[in-house]
């Protein structure tokens, strides 16, 4: 009857030697080597200390139906045409007022609850003799993340546009994009930039400065810009036609970066250990090839089964 | 160990073969002391090592037939190869009788060594050969029959040739015949996209298809043009005057023009005179163009509105046109029935340069139903609103699109007005001149300005409602200022603002939804004035959505569902106990396994 090999385990092997001896000080050296070139790989190799993450979410974006606009006459130096939906501004401006017809809708194109872009017309009635060269626009938005932190914010999109020729139609389309000089926060309610972006209650001129407005603005570390870099201007405007600004705001994806506390060490950890175990192996063989061959002296003990008499040898 | 010494050191020597293996001509790396330069026909190589039978007599194109005797360089020499000039196609010699300059096999040079006189050989006056070359890099041995060298290529990078004497690889042998019959197909089948000639001219067919420009005929020129539909085009607006009507669709087109010199042109330029917009006559089918004395097949257009002709009546151009609209009946492939043209006219100043807006209107509707169905405006969605679309209001039995006011170009309130769209909020102002100083007067004035001349009682319900059916409409909902607030005899109590609020909603199913009116608000702001001349008017329109949605139908987790974009495909692991603990078995197993594995390291 053939015999097969069912079952087999490796035979443990001691070797003896003193504290102070040639094979202590190498495994001293095999554990070094062992345990700290894993950590200086990983470090080297850059990202073991990760500082901030990011994710992408897409922006819960409300039009908050709040518009400034000043346009810029010419070719007479200093004139201007001013409307907003602020009544104190409005008030300020006397006979640079002019309504115009403003029709806005938001649209949620994929029907997830978030809106994807707005769409902005604004007709400003012009007399004939009016000619515009320019155009500063403040639209203001409520602008909300939810993944991480709960970030809400109250932002504008700014254009200023202008073209040598006198206008009849400015068309925009572009994205409201989220610019961050700082990471948001991991975890919890951020509201400190909940704030108006123009302080409509205010009834003097100051707070509806196009500087002070921007300025105070720029204070954030969170903002939101309006990225379209080609406005097209078209000219031509006929006597009693209005001029006419089309407007298509996108509410894109953002990529948002947050700072990393306490889950560094897991990515850390996770590094080392896989570079680790490629060093506990290949030491191993080393160890294992050295006591076996007898490059350092040590007594070896004979092969035996786990636990009988090893524990008397320890005694 | 010690296998693993002998595998370590079989990959050492694979890692380094030249010292195992001798490869050609890869020492004799000494350069070439006579020869600077080959010239471009060798593409600047530098020959380093070369092999023998390179002196075999010259070819037809100056391509060296090697024979397959003569084997590679296992004896590297070397030498320049100085290639005898003569050619017996010279392409650079241009100027019979003159030594041509550089061009090392012109006979009038009398030159047995060129290159010591010229600076470089012009490409082609060299003899050429086919080499085909691969980095030296990737040789390691040659045992090819034909020779084979190494050149050092401009970029300084060293490839290895073959001197392949393939005659029917190295030469264009095969000429195709090219007569009348396969030039075009030739043409294309060798030929990409090219520069095509404009005209294409084709026969007309039997009926117009939607999209299709219309055909006109001008009976005293014997003309036949297109009917047009001027609109603005690039950055001015300005008007393309040829820009044609398409068969089938209504739509408008608006676009501008600028007058230098309008005392002239008042009376001559057509495009303000209403007659070059009847003045022919239109083809009913294309094919009427085979037979243009047949007045079956044309169709002339009748006018509707009252038209005269521009007259320069001192500064001012009277009858311009500025609006044109063309009803046009069809009736499928029989083609237009009917064309009928109503005109809108306008007064222009001469000076200074004026600009005139034009808009044109095409309508295209069924010959039958034109005589049957009066005045019924087009729906705003069926049976849903669409957005965009009116707003439909009714007073009494009269259906209209509800409107906001709007303002002129100098700030006061136009007569025009803006349509409201379904689901665009808007908003504008104006200031009206207050004419009357009778309080009741100004108050009706003023809901008249702002709502407009008809005072809207119901709203449709659907894009399609029939104002015959009052169960399609609803009743809008008021709040007006109370006007007795004051106890002011001098002061007036108006409303200055109107807005209007929406609700709407969808119905139906969730793939297909039909957007509703619920309900609508006018709600009216009101102030005191008193004796101003002028008051600010606002109205906005703010359409707000109610729909519920539906939950979203899940049902239980399933086995078999996997996460989106897992590599793994870990079953999905639900809350629920037994989906979970069943779930969670293969990957416990995996870290399971995955510590063993550690562990059994460290016991090793």
């Amino acid at each position: 009857m053939a015999l097969h090999e069912l079952f087999s385990h490796p035979v443990e092997r001691g070797y003896r030697a003193g504290l102070c001896s040639k094979a202590a000080l190498f495994l001293l050296l095999a554990a070094a080597l062992t345990y700290i070139p894993p950590l200086l790989v990983a470090f080297r190799s850059h990202g073991f200390w990760l500082k901030r993450s990011s994710y992408e979410e897409q922006p819960t974006v409300r039009f908050q139906h709040q518009v400034l606009l000043v346009a810029l006459l010419g070719p007479e130096p200093g004139g201007v045409l001013a409307w907003s939906t602020f009544p104190a501004f409005n008030r300020l401006q006397g006979d640079r007022l002019r309504v115009p017809l403003v029709s806005t809708r938001e649209e949620d194109r994929n029907q997830d609850g978030k809106m994807d872009r707005l769409h902005f017309k604004l007709e400003l009635p012009l007399q004939s003799t009016e000619h515009i060269l320019g155009v500063q626009l403040i639209l203001t938005f409520s602008y909300q993340l939810h993944r991480m932190s709960t970030f809400v914010m109250q932002s504008m999109a700014f254009l200023q546009s202008s073209f040598a020729v006198p206008g009849s139609q400015l068309h925009v389309n572009g994205d409201l994009r989220l610019q961050q000089r700082q990471p948001l926060s991991y975890g919890g309610l951020d509201v400190r930039y909940n704030v108006s972006v123009i302080n409509g209650t205010s009834p003097f001129a100051c707070d509806y400065d196009l500087t002070h407005i921007v300025a105070a603005y720029q204070e954030r570390n969170v903002t939101t810009i309006l990225d379209d870099p080609n406005p097209i201007w078209l000219v031509g405007r006929a006597a009693e036609a209005p001029f006419v600004i089309d407007a298509v705001i996108r509410y894109p994806v953002e990529v948002i970066s947050y700072p990393l506390h306490e889950r560094m060490i897991k990515f850390a950890w996770v590094q080392y250990v896989s570079i680790l175990l490629i060093f506990l192996w290949v030491f191993e063989r080393i160890k294992i090839f050295v006591f076996q061959n007898q490059v350092v002296t040590t007594v070896p003990a004979n092969a035996m089964p786990h636990g009988e008499v090893y524990k008397e040898h320890l005694s | 160990m010690c296998r693993l010494q002998l595998v370590l050191l079989q990959v050492f020597f694979l890692m380094f073969p030249e010292n195992a293996q001798p490869q050609p001509s890869s020492s004799s790396s000494a350069a070439v002391p006579t020869s600077p330069d080959l010239g471009p026909g060798t593409l600047g190589w530098t020959v380093q090592s070369s092999s023998e039978g390179t002196a075999t007599p010259p070819d037809v194109l100056g391509i060296s037939t090697v024979g397959p005797t003569l084997v590679t360089s296992s004896a590297p020499r070397n030498r320049t190869v100085e290639v005898f000039p003569v050619l017996p196609v010279c392409i650079c010699d241009l100027t019979p009788g003159t030594c041509d300059i550089n061009c090392c096999c012109d006979r009038d040079c009398y030159l047995l060594h060129p290159r010591t006189v010229f600076s470089f050989c012009l490409p082609g006056s060299l003899r050429s050969s086919s080499w085909v070359c691969v980095d030296n890099s990737l040789i390691f041995r040659s045992n090819s029959p034909f020779p084979s060298r190494v050149f050092m290529d401009s970029n300084g990078i060293r490839q290895f040739c073959v001197h392949a004497n393939n005659s029917k690889l190295n030469y264009f042998q095969k000429l195709q015949e090219v007569n009348a019959t396969n030039f075009q197909a030739l043409a294309a089948e060798f030929g990409g996209e090219s520069f095509t000639s404009a005209f294409q001219t084709q026969s007309p067919s039997a009926f117009y298809r939607a999209g299709d420009p219309i055909l006109t005929y001008f009976p005293q020129w014997s003309v036949i043009s297109l009917l047009r539909q001027p609109a603005g085009v690039g950055a001015g607006g300005l008007c393309a005057e040829s820009n044609p009507a398409g068969f089938l669709e209504s739509k408008s087109t608006t676009c501008t023009r600028f007058f230098k010199n309008l005392a002239s042109s008042c009376t001559l330029d057509s495009a303000l005179n209403a007659a070059s917009y009847y003045d022919f006559a239109v083809l009913k089918v294309p094919r009427g163009m085979a037979d243009l004395q047949n007045m079956e097949f044309q169709v002339p257009v009748t006018v509707v509105s009252q038209v005269g002709p521009p007259v320069l009546a001192g500064n001012t151009c009277q009858n311009v046109v500025s609006q044109v609209t063309y009803e046009i009946e069809t009736n499928g492939t029989f083609g237009i029935q009917k064309v009928s043209v109503s005109f809108e006219q306008t007064n222009l100043t001469v000076e200074p340069s004026p600009s005139l807006q034009q808009h044109f209107i095409f309508y295209f509707r069924p010959f039958q139903q034109s005589t049957a169905a009066p005045l019924t405006g087009p729906r705003s969605g069926n049976p849903g609103y669409i957005v965009g679309k009116p707003l439909l209001a009714l007073t009494g039995d009269i259906s209209y699109s509800m409107t906001l006011l709007q303002s002129q170009g100098n700030g006061t309130c136009s007569v025009k007005r803006h349509v409201v769209q379904f689901g665009v909020n808007a908003m504008s102002g104006c200031k009206l001149r207050v004419k009357t100083a009778n309080c009741s007067h100004l108050q009706q004035e003023i809901y008249q300005t702002l709502h407009g001349s008809l005072r809207p009682e119901l709203i449709a319900i659907f894009g399609n409602a029939d104002p015959a059916q009052k169960e399609g409409w609803t009743r809008i909902l008021r709040r007006s200022c109370s006007v007795s607030a004051k106890n002011c005899t001098s002061c007036c109590f108006i409303p200055v603002s109107l807005e209007i609020q929406v609700l709407w909603s969808f119905l139906g199913l969730q793939s297909n939804p039909q957007a509703h009116v619920s309900s609508a608000r006018f709600l009216y702001q009101c102030q005191s004035v008193e004796d101003s001349q002028e008051v600010p008017l606002t109205t906005l329109v703010n359409f707000v959505d109610i729909t519920q949605k539906p939950e979203p139908p899940r049902g239980q987790p399933r086995m078999d569902w996997k996460l989106p974009f897992d590599f793994f495909s870990f079953k999905v692991a639900f809350s629920r106990a037994i989906d979970s603990q069943k779930s969670s078995v293969p990957p416990i197993l995996i870290l399971c396994l995955l510590l063993l594995g550690v562990l059994n390291l460290e016991t090793n």
